[in-house]
């Protein structure tokens, strides 16, 4: 008994800890918004959001990571095989919108539209480039997490990972909220 | 557990409705511009509370997360701290970058 509550203690600390960390990348995220709108107006007479983002998409890719992050807190017990199965929807889907918003960095590259093009276009890149690598290290995350729950199980250590995890991925989306409406559908006014 | 399923509808409503909203045209392109940013920023409250738990119980059986259970919630304070510093950021960018522009 009186481990398990040292655990607890321990569990409590390091989800407490992990709030803050993503505390500390709001603020980080907030930094890039602000040069977003900043620089938005330094397009060197290339054109502007409106023309060169593409809004169906957009709200596809909302949707994707919107049902992964919900399918990712979805498991209230920690059995292990409800949380693997959660665990691979959600990798499924965040994969497939980790790939379509590469498709679009692709396209704009492609185009003559990279980061170099422009102070308003760096800024974009800066900004929803950022949020990629973080969504890429998500991915890994659960790609290990599932391996480690696979092989030992629904112990402490995998637990406390997994219910960090669960904080993460739907800040991840939080924050996609904000690229979507402010930059796409703000955008496209 | 309800509150996750009604935070998730909402946060359909309000991804479909702005994107509607801004694809048809609606409204004057101010008055557009407004309920963006109403549905953004009401969207990501939204999912603060009902996907991250912020301020409540957490979901899972398996945690008792003591600091919830402390009088003073500091998670929550530490948020408020943090949307405070991120409106200082944001907004002052803007004033400080608009009143050189302004000035030069």
């Amino acid at each position: 008994m009186m481990q398990h509550n040292e655990q607890h203690e321990v569990e409590a600390k390091t989800l407490f800890g992990f709030w803050l960390f993503i505390l500390s990348d709001v603020v980080m995220f907030s930094v890039m918004f602000a040069t977003y709108a900043v620089l938005l107006p330094g397009k060197a007479g290339g054109i502007g959001p409106g023309e060169l983002l593409s809004l169906p998409r957009a709200l596809g890719e909302t949707l994707l990571l919107l049902v992964s992050s919900f399918t990712c807190g979805l498991c209230q017990c920690l059995r292990q095989s409800r949380v693997l199965t959660l665990l691979a929807i959600t990798f499924v889907l965040g994969a497939l919108f980790f790939s379509a918003v590469l498709g679009d960095f692709m396209h704009l590259v492609q185009n003559g539209n990279s980061w170099e093009r422009s102070a308003f276009l760096s800024s974009y890149f800066l900004l929803v480039g950022t949020l990629l690598a973080h969504v890429a290290f998500g991915l890994l995350w659960m790609l290990v997490l599932i391996g480690q729950i696979w092989k030992k199980g629904m112990v402490a250590s995998t637990q406390r990972r997994f219910l960090c995890l669960k904080m993460f991925w739907p800040f991840l989306n939080i924050v996609w909220v904000g690229v979507y409406s402010w930059i796409y559908l703000g955008g496209a006014i | 557990m309800k509150s996750y399923f009604w935070g998730f509808l909402l946060s359909l409503v309000l991804t479909i409705g702005a994107y509607f909203a801004v694809v048809e045209r609606a409204f004057a392109p101010a008055n557009l511009l407004i309920l963006v940013a109403i549905c953004s920023v009401a969207q990501i409250f939204l999912q603060f509370v009902c996907f991250l738990r912020l301020g409540r119980e957490p979901i899972s059986e398996g945690v008792k997360q003591q600091i919830l259970h402390e009088p003073t919630q500091w998670n929550v304070i530490f948020f408020l701290f943090t949307v405070l510093i991120a409106l200082v950021i944001v907004i002052g960018s803007l004033w400080i970058m608009a009143n050189l522009d302004y000035r030069m």
